[in-house]
């Protein structure tokens, strides 16, 4: 062990001279009065750079919106957890629930939201406020399927075979399908058993095996496969990209999952992260986001559905929601994981 | 002229030792301790034990290999070609070889997902000629994966062995060919031998490139072929278990570092570095 | 006619000129369809592209629109240079100085230098984040740089070093004898010889530090968005054909550089 102060004072001599080249970066130096706040790539992190982000400024405060899927947040923030590389961290449960056990994101203080009492009942946690719910359910391609009923057609109607699209337990859109499809097999929330022996005697059948969901829509854009397992705003997406897409509520219903602004612990301006929570539910920012590319159902109760939405979910559809339960999923989560691995590897 | 030439080498050294074998020692002492800190083996253990993972390894060194073996058979006419090539040409053939390391790797991925995908040229001129009853996918197996990984590494095959080339005059294949010897002769007896070199460093960057390219792997070969990259990947994003992750990094480090020494000791072999 | 002037039999002909040319219309064939999607009037990545426009690179260009890739393209471009920078200061030098070494000495030495090269990137990525972490230091800028030259110098080392292990020593001596000191012989004689390889190096050095995102991902802040990570997720999520118009912006800036080069070096050759 006698090396690594040695060692450490060549890195860090090392370093000083490139830290000096870092500051010719225009961005590089943390300002004062400014956010890191995490966001999904592309179509959340375009929208809150162009709608969010705004209402932050003009509570005297920069929003650095960085792109980041909710995984890549935990890993960044579990590599050092001293000096979190985000202020602000956007999550769904199923990562909500590794980061508060790994302690790495704070409870919040509602009393300094403006916006809190407007909020949805449900919306709000103590771990940071629902911005929006995410609901999920089966895209299709009009001209490439029939419409789907739900997810036992997916595998008993010959029109689907080599159709359709599937993922591991890595996406939280594939592991409330898988969830939803173990219960309609027999199997339930902690049961994964009829899924695995479903998808080991459905295989030859199968479209295709993606590794996350970004991949499935380039597949989908390409007319390899007709059919994956999608949120509304995965549809609302292709449709504005002049893709023939459809979105279907699975007559079992549909598993829904809420996606909420974290605080990081050990945050550099925590009131910054306060500012920007605010401005991100605020009837203002969640009417936009509600339209479309973007199409986001809102949490604030002021904001009302737009006829987009109504389109995809009624007033009726949105109460009968399935919001699985993270905790018995995520205890199996690593273990189902690695057995997705081993049933669909060539 | 053996005086001091350390001083010009001490920034690069240090540059080593600290930016790159201390973090590599590091990611070792990572790799021998549980999730609690404190010392164990059973990291590897855990690799070794599991046929799976075993199977993923192997089929990891399998992909380069196969993916060395398609580039060079690709490489040779190309190389020949500029051999045979005048000054002009030479150039020409420089600049087509050049010409996909200025395309993102991102870029080339993607092209090849149009091309071998169902509605993409090759699946309808097998439609057309009647190979295909349907159009199909040509995609999400391991011998697009090679095709197409094959593709993306050739100009680093390529490029070595042009530069052997250059520096080495014809004026020996002249010879031999003056004195009546066919051109296949000339290529197996003179020109091969003098390419080594150029083609032994080319393996080593294709094997690397193709055993770690996480990006085409995952796109191309689909989440059903599975490489010791996606396994890294996924015990550090999705399953957070870095000390696992550090002993998978080692073992394909370890595995790769042995074919490339293998390699490398090939080209100090006499037969195979005198000629350069 | 480097063969003599014996013709070439037929079968050695095919092999060398169909194949040869088959193998390059190989190695070519996917950056023409990326080029020629990029010139596409639909929405998306098809080949063939559904009619002709200039509109995605005109979106490229707009601020308004691709603002957040300007600041990805600036930030890449400024790695790649500081990176070229850096592996020039560190390993042109070490390219000469090991020429000054015993045999013994040098062969001891090089391997350590090269390791970087053969060395998956993802590894490397992942052991660097580990150990900055120890140390005190959070992913940044100035990271990404670092490890970029640690990963990314041995390619300027081996451009350089294929000249330096090639000079004359009598170059040397003759300095030597000038009564010029090593660094003056260096800055002198040696450097401006080595010149050719530094040049290649520096390009090889700048494309791949482009094109990296192993190391990026893992040393990279929140702010430092890059080129190739942004590219990735636009065109997984969308296929996005601005993806394709920045390739093809690369190698028709490329392709001029190319042209005027050897434009430039023409009369010189005749002279």
């Amino acid at each position: 062990m006698t090396s690594l102060p040695l060692s450490r004072r060549h890195f860090t001599a090392g370093l000083a001279s490139l830290t000096g080249l870092g500051l010719l970066s225009p961005q590089s130096a943390r300002a004062a009065g400014s956010v890191v706040a995490a966001s999904f790539p592309n179509a959340w992190e375009d929208a809150y750079r162009r709608i969010v982000a705004p209402l932050v400024k003009a509570q005297g405060t920069e929003l650095v919106v960085a792109p980041a899927l909710a995984q890549d947040q935990l890993a960044k923030l579990l590599a050092n957890p001293s000096k979190p590389p985000f202020d602000a961290l956007l999550m769904s449960p199923g990562q909500t629930a590794e980061a508060a056990s790994r302690g790495l994101i704070e409870k919040i203080d509602p009393s300094k939201l403006k916006n809190w009492s407007k909020l949805d009942a449900a919306a709000r946690t103590e771990y940071g406020p629902n911005v929006t719910v995410e609901i999920n359910g089966i895209a299709y391609n009009p001209s490439l399927v029939p419409k789907p009923a739900g997810y036992k057609d997916l595998f008993e109607n010959k029109a689907y075979d080599g159709k359709v699209a599937w993922i591991g337990f890595g996406s939280n859109t594939a592991t409330m399908a898988w969830v939803e499809i173990a219960k309609l097999y027999g199997g339930s929330e902690d049961d994964m058993t009829p899924v695995f022996k479903l998808l080991a005697s459905h295989l030859p059948k199968i479209g295709a095996i993606a590794n996350n969901g970004s991949q499935q829509m380039t597949m989908f854009q390409q007319g390899e496969i007709g059919v994956f397992m999608a949120s509304t705003g995965n549809v609302a997406r292709l449709k504005s990209l002049g893709v023939p897409c459809e979105f279907v509520h699975p007559v079992s219903g549909s598993p829904s999952v809420p996606v909420t602004i974290h605080l990081a612990k050990g945050a550099a301006n925590p009131e910054g992260v306060y500012q920007y929570m605010d401005a991100a539910i605020s009837a203002d920012a969640q009417s936009k986001l509600a339209l479309p590319p973007t199409e986001m159902v809102p949490t604030n109760t002021e904001v009302p559905l737009p006829p987009g939405i109504k389109a995809f979910v009624s007033d009726e559809q949105m109460k009968t929601l399935v919001y699985p339960d993270w905790a018995k999923i995520n205890a199996k989560r690593a273990a189902w994981t690695a057995e997705f691995d081993r049933v669909v590897r060539k | 002229m053996n005086r001091n030439g350390l001083p010009f080498l001490l920034p690069m050294l240090a540059l080593s030792l600290a930016g790159f074998l201390v973090p590599l020692a590091l990611l070792g002492v990572f790799s021998l301790v549980d999730t609690a800190g404190s010392p164990t083996l059973d990291n590897y253990r855990r690799l070794f034990a599991d046929p799976f993972i075993l199977s993923v390894l192997v089929d990891t060194l399998g992909l380069g290999a196969k993916v060395v073996a398609l580039t060079t058979v690709i490489a040779l006419p190309i190389v020949l070609l500029y051999w045979h090539a005048g000054p002009k040409m030479r150039r020409v053939i420089v600049f087509l070889t050049l010409l996909p390391m200025l395309t993102s790797n991102v870029v080339r991925t993607f092209a090849w997902i149009v091309i071998l995908g169902r509605l993409g040229p090759v699946s309808q001129a097998m439609v057309e000629l009647g190979f295909f009853p349907a159009p199909r996918s040509l995609l999400f197996n391991e011998t697009a994966l090679v095709v197409v990984l094959a593709q993306i590494e050739l100009p680093l095959l390529v490029l070595p062995v042009i530069a052997v080339m250059t520096r080495s005059d014809g004026s020996l294949a002249a010879a031999a060919a003056t004195l009546g010897a066919g051109p296949w002769r000339v290529l197996s007896t003179i020109l091969l031998p003098m390419m080594a070199p150029g083609i032994l460093a080319g393996w080593v960057l294709v094997f690397a490139g193709a055993t770690t390219s996480y990006v085409t792997q995952s796109v191309i070969g689909g989440a059903r072929l599975i490489y010791l990259p996606q396994f890294v990947y996924r015990e550090v994003g999705v399953l957070f278990n870095w000390p696992s992750a550090a002993a998978a990094a080692f073992v394909l480090l370890a595995a790769t570092s042995i074919v490339m020494l293998a390699m490398t000791a090939a080209s100090r072999h006499p037969r195979l570095a005198g000629h350069a | 006619m480097l063969d003599g002037n014996r013709p070439l039999d037929w079968a050695y002909r095919l092999f060398v000129y169909g194949l040869g040319g088959l193998a390059i219309a190989f190695m070519v064939a996917p950056v023409a369809v990326g080029l020629a999607m990029s010139f596409t009037a639909g929405q998306t990545l098809k080949f063939p592209p559904d009619g002709l426009s200039l509109r995605w690179y005109s979106a490229l260009l707009d601020p308004e629109q691709s603002g957040p890739i300007h600041t990805a393209i600036l930030h890449s471009a400024q790695i790649a240079v500081l990176t070229v920078l850096g592996a020039v200061l560190v390993a042109a030098p070490a390219a000469y100085g090991v020429t000054r070494l015993k045999p013994a000495a040098s062969a001891a030495v090089e391997p350590l230098m090269l390791a970087p090269l053969v060395l998956p990137s993802l590894v490397y990525g992942l052991a660097a984040l580990i150990a900055s972490g120890r140390v005190g230091l959070s992913p940044s800028f100035g990271l990404v740089v670092f490890g970029h030259i640690v990963v990314f110098g041995p390619l300027m080392y081996r451009s350089c070093a294929a000249i330096t292990q090639r000079l004359d020593p009598s170059l040397e001596e003759a300095s030597a004898l000038l009564g010029m000191g090593p660094f003056r012989t260096f800055l002198r004689v040696t450097l401006p010889l080595m010149l050719p390889g530094i040049l290649a190096g520096m390009f090889l050095v700048f494309m791949q530090s482009l094109d990296n995102v192993s190391v990026t991902l893992f040393l990279a802040d929140a702010r430092t968005t890059v080129l190739p990570l942004r590219m990735f997720q636009m065109i997984e999520e969308s296929l996005d054909v601005r993806v394709a118009a920045i390739s093809g912006v690369l190698i028709g800036a490329v392709l001029l550089c190319l042209i005027v080069s050897w434009k430039a070096l023409e009369p010189k050759r005749q002279g």
